[in-house]
């Protein structure tokens, strides 16, 4: 635990981010605190396949390192029997050329520097954020079974949530659990907008483990989302902020937490991280 | 509305956003989706009068990431970033340390980036800053989604054919104004059915 959550803020919040809100005991199935330790002490991720879905990863970062897997949507060069140009996902080498996608791998790996980096590129090049690479991109994440896909990007066109809440429901039910950022401003989007998504906003306590356990949803979770160091561009560490950065450090604890807990999937892990979150308000007496 | 007074807002929202944050310079982007760039519509502060025009990458960078997620973003120590592209930054006469980027979003659409760059945040934080920058780039992609609406609308000659205009019209609106579009026209159509 990281100390005292902090007062709430005076300031009127426009935002999916954290007011410094307390957190009820009374909604937690557990009868006592639950602990860090047991939860994920002494992991790092190890054996624990991560799948990054965003802008690509620059290879080779001091921070990240090597052996990351470098995948993109992508649609198929030739048409298909029908005419259309389905849409794929293939091996990559367009690299990172907006920086977000490695400052998430970067923030996963700062939290478990062993787990296995998978990332699908569905930005950049051609892609100009295309719905559909993102559509493919999760599909084929829940098709190979990562037990964990961070996705801090979302979509406000509606034609794609019933497709994005379709796999949000297979996901669940497959073990693999989405983590993504909630839209910074409050306006319904996806697929953090769904409950089979852990959602997250940010906080800015400078603490990379402070979890706080959002007491008025949809956003599940604020974690570190202000001022926070990552790997950038060109080898280079940038200060960064946006509730995109702080789903990923809840994908770095959930990574620890499988290390010691493979067998959990989506709930046991949403119950985990609000079980242990450091803004949980002092129990009542029974 | 004009092409000046678009540009007079514009120019009145950067000006207002580089004061609010006692930055070096603001701008506003516009997304050209037939060309995949970034367009400098306005500018306020250091190397304004060289940047209105010039078209960026689409997908590069931060005005990038956030022209295609619509998500905010605060980025600190740009100058040093070697993948940044400080030939254009010192073109323009500065090389930023702090980029704020916001999204200019109307009805769901990414309509262009508000960027500010080297804010001063220190008594505000980053959060609280990200929010009151959003609102300004959302009061202004109102004005400007109605502009760039303006500016592809097809010119029919004055005093032509109504019908003829309002069909012509009503072939170039898509998305959700399509829908009002053929929702408005489906209703005017029930209406001034005779046999009702």
């Amino acid at each position: 635990m990281s100390g005292a959550a902090p007062a709430a803020r005076r300031t009127i919040r426009f935002a999916h981010t954290s007011a410094g809100e307390p957190f009820d005991p009374a909604g937690l199935a557990a009868p006592a605190p639950v602990s860090r330790a047991w939860a994920w002490g002494g992991a790092t991720g190890r054996g624990v396949r991560v799948c990054i879905v965003d802008s690509g990863v620059t290879a080779g970062h001091p921070q990240i390192g090597d052996g990351v897997r470098q995948l993109a949507a992508t649609r198929a060069p030739d048409p298909a029997a029908d005419g259309t140009r389905p849409w794929t996902v293939a091996e990559d080498t367009g690299g990172d050329v907006a920086g977000h996608g490695t400052a998430c791998a970067g923030i996963v790996r700062s939290l478990a520097p062993d787990c296995e980096l998978t990332s699908v590129r569905v930005l950049g090049g051609n892609l100009q954020g295309n719905g559909d690479a993102l559509l493919t991109a999760l599909e084929w994440a829940v098709a190979e079974r990562f037990p964990l896909v961070n996705v801090s990007l979302s979509t406000r066109r509606e034609h794609f949530k019933e497709r994005l809440h379709d796999l949000a429901d297979e996901a669940w039910y497959a073990g693999v659990t989405l983590i993504s950022a909630a839209h910074n401003s409050p306006v319904d989007s996806y697929p953090w907008r769904f409950p089979s998504v852990i959602s997250v906003g940010a906080h800015a306590v400078a603490d990379p483990e402070r979890v706080e356990s959002n007491p008025r949803p949809p956003v599940d979770f604020f974690a570190l989302g202000v001022d926070v160091p990552a790997p950038w561009l060109g080898g280079a560490t940038r200060r960064v902020s946006g509730n995109s950065f702080a789903a990923p450090h809840i994908t770095g604890l959930c990574a620890r937490i499988l290390q010691r807990h493979p067998g959990f999937g989506t709930p046991q892990l949403r119950h985990v991280l609000a079980a242990t979150a450091d803004n949980i308000a002092p129990r009542r007496p029974e | 509305m004009t092409s000046d007074q678009l540009d007079e807002i514009l120019r009145s929202t950067v000006r207002l956003a580089r004061l609010s944050f006692a930055a070096a310079a603001a701008s506003v982007f516009v997304r050209d989706e037939e060309h995949g760039t970034l367009v400098f519509e306005a500018s306020s502060g250091v190397g304004e009068d060289r940047l209105v025009g010039i078209a960026i990458p689409g997908d590069h960078g931060i005005a990038g990431w956030v022209a295609n997620t619509g998500e905010p973003m605060v980025v600190r120590g740009v100058a040093d970033d070697a993948r940044f592209d400080k030939g254009f930054a010192e073109s323009t006469g500065l090389v930023p340390d702090v980029i704020m980027a916001v999204p200019m979003e109307h009805r769901g659409e990414i309509l262009g980036v508000l960027e500010v760059l080297d804010p001063e945040v220190d008594g505000v934080g980053d959060l609280d800053a990200m929010d009151l920058l959003t609102e300004l780039a959302n009061q202004s992609a109102a004005v400007l989604a109605l502009s760039l609406a303006e500016r592809h609308r097809p010119t029919a000659p004055p005093g032509g054919d109504p019908l003829t205009r309002i069909a012509a019209a009503a072939r170039q609106a898509d998305g959700t104004r399509g829908e009002a579009v053929q929702a408005l026209l489906a209703a005017v159509a029930d209406l001034l059915q005779t046999d009702r």
